[in-house]
């Protein structure tokens, strides 16, 4: 199977973070179309549709960290505000820009184990 | 506006590739001057940038008309698109990178300043974008252009599924922190409002503004009349007359016995008395060829040209001498040998130089003597010598005539009699307008709303001056100073100043060109706007009759009635009844002449709301009874019809102000001001047609949003029911004459339904056409130049005239047939084609190639061309073409001269100017003889006026008619009722009336 990579364009030479372990969870990017409805005055009349630019797209996922290495990096990516490059399992690529990170401590033995939930816009 | 966009419209359904859409574009801009003339269209010789639509976050247009401009507020994002992937380390100008100045999309890229200051690229990082440095600041140009959807053309003038909105001059630009711009503009008439009649926009030349109309005044002149008194013919007629006495002797008998005293029973005046029974005796001598033997007797001839004398001797046998009198003196000769001196000879006047002699034959048959000459003889004695023996008295010898004639051979001639007198003749003082549509032309295209090509407004040229020359390069990218017209649509009014005619300078002082413009449109009730494309539209507002009738990109189909149906796009609707500005009476006086006035009494139609009780009428009905008057003292009206117009405009507008209602549909540019509309909603009980007053366009383009809030009043009960204005009795005059005269009203109804002193013969005004809006060109915003084409092409017949060669003269025109003679003044000249010499433009007259075959053998001649150039005005050169044509088809040559001869040529004789002076007269000579340009020179048949060849072209040269008013263009002057000039042809007609075209007739 194969890892999940974030690329960082901005230095010039890509630069490729891989995933020490596949996200558990995650919410391919939909679409959200802009639609606002009015109703014509008659009550048998139609109703009229007008579509703008689509919402932003969003997407999430959620994995877990178990090693420091792996904690220390993925913490230092999250801090990117600029665009990245998001690559999935199945080769699925997206240009993304991470908006919420939450990290979760889980309370075992291994003080790197973590969990995480992303939310990124998908541009 | 296509059907395609119509139906996406009612289908309401924006979304997909029918989505509600705008591009918009922007442009540098900076007035052209042309002359004294301002140009924005031309102005724009900068490309269009189109913003990215990404950027472009919401577009909202007011347009009413009670506002002097629409406005525009568009808002946009103030950043580009990111290079997602883009090294954030690099920045090629120097300064922080964008990874340090965490700017990723660069905010603030169309900052109008950006990247241009040391600053900005040391502390920010700056690059300068110098496509959009100093673009988004006031008075560049943006044009919006909305629709649904796109068909993805580069430009979006090409763009199919979009229409142009509006043609934007930036008033002000808001850059904020959060990275928006808001641009506010309004539309071109900007140019009106925010310049002012000073100084430059006034040429120099031309302030203090003084406007006049044409008007008549009246002078005393002398005039010298020529009264023309045609006299027979006489072919050897006798002319004689017995002389009178107190001439004298009367024959060589009076000195002895008196004047026609009987001798023997016979007198003088039995020779002149057609009888041949009787006859004049002498006086007796005593032998018959004594030195005193000579009698005579003469006659009076008149100065008529005599050439014989006849007489009819009694015995015959004498010797004769003839003596004429011409001019008062004996002609020159030898003196008959009278002895006067001697014995017993009494001085009887025989003595004269004589210029024939001769000897009567012994016969009493008539003889004739020929006179060596024809005299324009006063008198002719005859003295007879050779005596004969009468048998009478103790001196017997004497002479004796039945009859004395002298003959004449006189060709008919007219006598010309002068007589001097004088009378009041009225002239014309020219003015600069002609109508209150020019004095709005003249304030555009000084403000900036001139268009450098195609027809020429003849307002314009009026105009200009000498000092309004062109710079060596509008010249030389093809500009002339004659060629232009004002961007737009305008209509005429039909009404001009009179009585004054004059509009003083002190009315135009110290406002803005608008103010000036909103002064002529309160005279004419009229409405002014600047349509999408920035031209000005000028006319009636449209509320005579049902439809919409104006051109342009919203336009739908002449009639049309937009349709709003409550089923399928109407979002929201909302009626008002609102007495606020109703009134029970209007009263306009004007404040130039209190004397004018008028009273008005708004009412309403039927079907319209009104109270349940119809007493009181009118709007006093809907105030409850409450007399509510309004007095409108400030405009300066100069004439009653003008107050009468405006008192009934006013009474209108203020009546429909008592229902008004506000739509929200989607957007769609087909709903214009002055457009009308229907609607139809159940719980407003609507179906009425409406009158747009102003609309409010809002496009969300984020959301998708596009909205349209229409502000109308109320019209009339539907199209083919009661109409406000659906009875004529209360509607001045003139108001019902013009509104007849354009088309709004068709028909007079019924009689008793017209204003009482409407005359039915009314005059209708001369309309020229409304200028032109160049709809095709639009789409391109940067037309080509039109190439002007002449209706003159150089193909002619090959009709061969020598057949009618000696079927005999045709006859000569006579006076008013075939035209009407148009002799016109100098001030008519001046009023209707300008300054002498102004606007002329040498072109080639005469065409032929190759020459006409039939004559050229026998007319050819060393100086003739057939390709002559000369001066005439540019207005008239189709209709010179066609003079050359109607030539050509009859196969002549023509040569010419005169056309123009500069601004001194005058009236041969006279101090005034001929129409010469002008160029609107041309001397032509067919036959063209050398280079002689007289009438003299008529010497051939071909080359008569009354030749069947000539006078066919003749007919055709004054058959030529302006396009619209059907008017004659050319007299000629062999019409002339005087003094004929069959060399002369003549434009007869106004230079507003040639630009309707000219054609054939």
């Amino acid at each position: 199977m194969a890892q999940w990579t974030l690329t960082d364009y901005s230095t010039g030479t890509p630069e490729i973070f891989t995933f020490e372990w596949n996200p558990n969870k995650f919410d391919p990017p939909g679409r959200s179309a802009n639609i606002v409805a009015e109703a014509t005055s008659a009550p048998n009349g139609q109703t009229l549709l007008f579509q703008g630019r689509d919402k932003l797209r969003k997407s999430t996922f959620e994995g877990a960290v178990g090693s420091e290495s792996f904690y220390t990096d993925l913490d230092t990516w999250k801090d990117k505000w600029y665009p990245l490059e998001l690559s999935d399992d199945q080769g699925n690529t997206w240009t993304i820009l991470i908006e919420e990170w939450k990290w979760t401590r889980v309370k075992r033995r291994n003080p790197w184990r973590f969990d995480y939930t992303a939310q990124v816009i998908v541009l | 506006m296509s059907e395609t966009l119509w139906d996406i419209w009612e289908s309401g359904q924006y979304v997909g590739d029918d989505f509600s859409n705008a591009r918009v574009t922007i442009q540098k801009a900076v007035l052209k001057k042309f002359g004294p003339w301002r140009s924005l269209v031309f102005a724009q010789d900068e490309p269009q940038y189109e913003l990215p639509r990404l950027n472009l976050r919401s577009i909202r247009i007011d347009n009413r008309h009670q506002s002097d401009a629409a406005t525009m507020t568009l808002t946009m994002v103030n950043q580009i698109e990111p290079d997602l992937l883009a090294n954030l380390d690099e920045n090629p100008v120097g300064g922080p990178t964008p990874r340090q100045q965490m700017d990723l999309a660069q905010p603030g890229y169309y900052t109008y300043r950006r990247g241009i200051t040391p600053e900005s690229v040391d502390r920010f990082g700056h690059d300068v974008d110098p496509l959009w440095v100093d673009m988004f600041i006031p008075n560049r140009v943006i044009r919006t252009f909305q629709g649904y959807g796109t068909d993805g053309a580069p430009n979006p003038w090409d763009d199919t599924k979009l229409i142009l909105t509006g043609t934007w001059l930036i008033d002000k630009v808001d850059y904020k922190t959060d990275g928006s711009i808001t641009i506010q503009c309004r539309d071109a008439l900007k140019l009106a409002i925010e310049q002012r009649l000073y100084p430059p926009i006034i040429p120099v030349d031309q302030y203090p503004l003084e406007i006049c109309a044409d008007y008549t005044d009246t002078t005393t002149e002398t005039f010298t009349s020529t009264t023309e008194i045609h006299h027979e013919g006489i072919q050897g007629g006798n002319v004689a007359k017995i002389l009178l006495c107190s001439d004298g002797y009367i024959s060589g008998n009076t000195p002895w016995y008196g004047c026609n005293a009987s001798v023997y029973g016979h007198r003088e005046s039995h020779a002149f008395d057609g009888n041949t029974s009787t006859y004049w005796l002498s006086m007796g001598n005593n032998g018959p060829n004594e030195l005193w033997s000579f009698e005579w007797i003469g006659g009076r001839t008149f100065g008529e040209p005599v050439n014989k004398v006849r007489i009819k001797p009694k015995w015959g046998g004498y010797k004769y001498f003839i003596a004429v009198m011409e001019n008062g003196k004996w002609v020159d000769g030898p003196i008959v040998p009278y002895g006067y001196w001697t014995g017993p000879a009494y001085p009887n006047g025989s003595n004269k130089p004589y210029v024939k002699t001769g000897w009567v034959p012994k016969s009493e048959a008539w003889f004739e003597i020929e006179l060596p000459r024809v005299y324009n003889a006063d008198q002719v004695r005859i003295i007879f010598t050779n005596l004969q023996n009468s048998g009478l008295g103790s001196n017997p010898y004497r002479a004796a005539l039945y009859e004395f004639e002298v003959l004449a051979d006189i060709p008919p001639r007219t006598e010309i009699i002068k007589t001097e007198g004088t009378r009041e003749i009225e002239f014309i003082v020219p003015g600069n307008i002609a109508d209150y549509t020019d004095i709005v032309k003249v304030l555009a295209a000084w403000s900036g709303f001139y268009w450098p090509w195609g027809q020429t407004d003849q307002i314009l040229e009026n105009w200009l001056t000498s000092e309004d020359l062109l710079t060596l390069e509008q010249v030389a990218a093809g500009f002339t100073n004659q060629v232009g017209r004002v961007w737009g649509d305008f209509a005429y009014s039909g009404a001009f100043p009179v009585d004054p005619p004059c509009i003083p300078a002190s009315f135009w002082d110290n406002k803005s060109v608008m103010d000036g413009i909103n002064q002529i449109k309160e005279i004419l009730g009229f409405i002014c706007y600047a349509d999408a494309t920035g031209g000005i539209v000028w006319r009636m507002p449209n509320i005579w009759r049902t439809g919409n009738f104006i051109s342009g990109f919203g336009f739908i189909g002449q009639d049309s009635i937009r349709e709003i149906d409550e089923t399928k796009v109407l979002i929201d609707y909302g009626v008002q009844i609102d007495d606020a500005n109703l009134r029970s009476e209007i009263h306009v006086v004007s404040a130039e002449d209190p004397t004018l006035y008028t009273s008005i009494r708004p009412g309403w139609a039927e079907g319209e709301v009104v109270p349940s009780a119809v007493d009181p009428q009118g709007d006093l009905a809907l105030l409850g009874g409450q007399d509510r008057i309004m007095l409108v003292p400030n405009y300066p009206f100069i004439s009653q019809a003008e107050v009468d117009k405006f008192a009934y405009l006013v009474s209108l507008w203020i009546h429909w102000s008592y229902r008004k209602s506000s739509i929200r549909i989607p957007g769609n540019p087909a709903f214009e001001p002055d457009d009308q509309v229907r609607v139809y909603e159940r719980i407003t009980e609507e179906s009425y047609i409406h009158y747009i007053q102003g609309v409010s366009s809002t496009m969300d383009l984020d959301k998708g949003t596009w909205y349209l809030d229409v502000d109308t009043h109320w019209l009339g009960n539907g199209p083919d029911q009661t109409w406000v204005v659906n009875t004529y009795q209360d509607m001045p005059a003139a108001l019902y004459a013009y509104l007849r005269a354009i088309g709004e009203i068709t028909e007079d109804g019924d009689p008793n339904d017209l204003p009482p002193d409407f005359d039915p013969n009314f005059d209708i005004p001369d309309f020229p056409d409304d200028v032109p809006r160049l709809d095709q060109d639009l789409g391109s915003i940067f037309p080509d130049p039109p190439t002007v084409q002449y209706p003159y092409d150089d193909s002619w017949s090959d009709k061969d005239i020598a057949d009618n060669i000696g079927s005999g003269y045709v006859t000569p025109p006579t006076n008013g047939s075939g035209g009407t003679v148009n002799w016109r003044s100098e001030a008519w000249r001046y009023a209707y084609w300008g300054a002498r010499g102004s606007d002329l433009v040498t072109t080639t007259f005469m065409y032929a190639d190759p020459p006409p075959t039939s004559f050229a053998a026998q007319y050819s001649h060393p100086n003739q061309t057939n390709s002559v150039r000369t001066t005439v005005p540019r207005a008239s050169l189709s209709a010179w073409r066609l003079v050359a044509k109607a030539f050509v088809a009859q196969q002549y040559n023509v040569l010419s001269c005169a056309a123009y001869a500069g601004k001194d040529r005058k009236i041969a004789g006279t101090n005034t100017y001929s129409a010469h002076a002008w160029g609107l007269a041309m001397d032509v000579n067919p036959f063209s003889l050398g280079n002689s340009c007289c009438t003299e020179s008529w010497s051939s048949w071909y080359a008569r006026p009354d030749s069947p060849a000539f006078y066919a072209a003749i007919q055709d040269i004054t058959n030529i008619r302006t396009n619209s008013s059907n008017t004659r263009v050319f007299g000629w002057g062999g019409f002339w009722k005087t003094k004929k000039d069959y060399m002369h042809i003549e434009i007869v007609c106004t230079r507003t009336q040639i630009q309707e075209g000219v054609h054939q007739g």
